[in-house]
């Protein structure tokens, strides 16, 4: 039950900053005395939530989606010529600035939600195509000659016995990937889209550090409460199915 | 069962098999030995397509291999390797139901299946929950051996299945095999390195040297006649007297007759054991003795040696 207690308690504060935000007014008016408007009110802080969350959610899908399907391919016979240049170009995508994705995709795209999912993606692929690709190839060899002798197609030996055995590295992959990305998509708010960036910047220019804070704030607990959800997700589906990490005696 | 006609197999430029021709009937169990790297473990994997042929044929029931798809091909024949390579994210059942859940057989008929090799194999039904990280070396081969036969095959191949094993465990397991082999009239094909375990598990032994056949014969006749020094050098060369009596078993000697004196030997001992407890009590006349303790007879040392 303790794993369960952690992401509860992170998502009870997480929704009671968004929703609570308002109401620290005199709060943030003693902190900040000098500030006219100490509290952000361009938008609700829960509108801000769920609109970042709807931009990670789009990206960490897509990453995950092409990173594990890049994984896959790379491990494959047919594919093993590219392992190298998948890894190559995700890490390159990670090293690539996204402010610098941003910058060079707006022309092209124009502002609005499509550049920012582009740079968040190329951002988060690394972790999840790294640990795809770690997760398949420590499965044991004899494991996976025992069910190609067995009969297994290649298609079936992936889902039933590679992916199965990969999983608990490669869902870790995606949390390290989503972590990044719910930080990252607070640069989302300078191609205007709307995000906990939103506060965060418009307070850099306006030199209004309550602002700053509030986003900040929000999208620490939001990370925490994330990364809580993951750790539960992984304790209670691996731990709880008395699930080896490796080879067989 | 499996005949195969001059297959050739090259690795990186060298010959792991180098022209090859074996038959093995129904029913037998041929055991392919050699030293590592005579190409014994890549012949077996041929039979399976695990490892295609260069250049020659693998016919399986008459069939070329090549014109049956790899899947349902080895669907049809077990499987067994040393390092058995039970699936860990699966029960012990599970890992038993693999092939017949691929053969889509409905889900009373998997379950008593399972009971059933879990009895043959003598595994308590309580591990049927459990995952294979928790079973001894001995059982997860057990559980091994159970996952190739789940469906049925009619053929069985194995590569070095207790290589790993301790000698009791080893043993005990070859026995079983045994059993199961004669009981169910399996045809097994077995890569090996070990003599001891070719002579006593297989009707037919298959010398390996460099991809090539050296010799191909029944294990009688292998001690009676090696080919050559190699055949020599596995047999053993001061030992294989022995060997040969292991092979009787101590009934092929028996003559009537009755000795109250002389010490018993159960008849269903080989003379090997029948001449080791000749020499360990310096006699020369044993009484051969019925599982119920009826005396069937006697056995002579000069009936032992004259062969």
């Amino acid at each position: 039950m303790t794993s369960l207690l952690r992401p509860c308690v992170w998502l009870v504060l997480l929704l009671a900053a968004s929703f609570g935000m308002t109401s620290l007014r005199p709060l943030f008016a003693a902190l900040f005395p000098t500030l006219e408007r100490p509290v952000y009110l361009q938008e609700g802080f829960a509108a801000l939530l769920l609109a970042h969350l709807e931009l990670v959610a789009v990206s960490g899908v897509l990453a995950g989606i092409i990173g594990i399907a890049i994984g896959v391919a790379v491990t494959r016979p047919w594919g093993a010529a590219y392992r190298g240049l998948a890894e190559t170009l995700s890490a390159a995508g990670q090293t690539f600035p996204p402010v610098a994705v941003l910058a060079i995709a707006v022309p092209s795209m124009g502002f609005g939600p499509q550049p920012a999912v582009l740079a968040l993606l190329l951002y988060g692929l690394l972790p999840v195509v790294q640990n795809t690709i770690a997760g398949l190839t420590q499965v044991p060899p004899a494991v996976l000659d025992a069910a190609t002798g067995l009969g297994f197609s290649p298609f079936r030996r992936l889902w039933r016995v590679e992916l199965p055995l990969a999983a608990p590295l490669i869902l870790t992959g995606l949390r390290v990937s989503v972590i990044i990305t719910i930080g990252t998509a607070a640069l989302a708010s300078t191609v205007g889209v709307t995000t906990l960036g939103s506060p965060i910047l418009l307070g850099l220019s306006a030199e209004n550090t309550a602002y700053v804070l509030q986003g900040a704030v929000l999208i620490g607990l939001l990370a925490l409460a994330v990364d809580a959800m993951f750790d539960a997700a992984l304790t209670l589906f691996f731990a709880g199915a008395g699930r080896p990490a490796g080879g067989t005696s | 069962m499996i005949r195969l006609e001059q297959v050739r197999r090259a690795f990186n430029g060298r010959e792991a098999v180098a022209g090859v021709d074996l038959s093995v009937a129904r029913g037998a169990f041929c055991a392919l030995i050699g030293k590592s790297g005579s190409g014994k473990s890549t012949l077996l994997r041929m039979i399976n397509r695990l490892v295609e042929p260069d250049s020659g044929r693998v016919l399986f029931e008459d069939a070329d291999v090549r014109s049956l798809a790899p899947e349902q091909l080895r669907r049809r024949i077990g499987y067994v390797i040393q390092s058995v390579g039970l699936f860990p994210h699966w029960s012990v059942a599970r890992n038993i139901a693999a092939v017949p859940a691929l053969l889509q057989w409905d889900r009373p008929m998997i379950a008593a299946r399972v009971r059933e090799l879990m009895a043959l194999f003598d595994l308590d039904p309580a591990l049927a929950k459990a995952s294979p990280a928790s079973l001894s070396g001995g059982q997860a081969q057990r559980v091994g051996v159970a996952r190739a036969l789940a469906a049925d095959p009619d053929l069985l191949l194995m590569d070095e299945p207790f290589g790993a094993l301790d000698p009791v465990t080893r043993a005990t397991l070859q026995t079983e095999l045994l059993r199961i082999q004669r009981e169910t009239g399996k045809t097994i094909v077995f890569v090996t390195h070990d003599m001891d375990e070719a002579l006593k598990l297989a009707t037919q032994v298959v010398v390996l040297e460099r991809g090539r056949v050296v010799q191909d014969t029944t294990p009688d006749a292998m001690l009676a006649n090696p080919a050559d020094d190699l055949v020599r050098d596995l047999l053993g060369r001061e030992d294989r007297g022995l060997r040969r009596l292991a092979l009787r078993p101590v009934r092929s000697a028996l003559r009537p007759g009755e000795d109250p004196s002389a010490p018993t030997i159960p008849a269903d001992s080989d003379c090997r054991a029948a001449l080791s407890r000749m020499a360990e009590l310096a006699v020369s006349t044993l009484t051969v003795t019925a599982p119920d303790g009826a005396r069937l007879g006697l056995v002579h040392l000069s009936d032992l040696v004259a062969g």
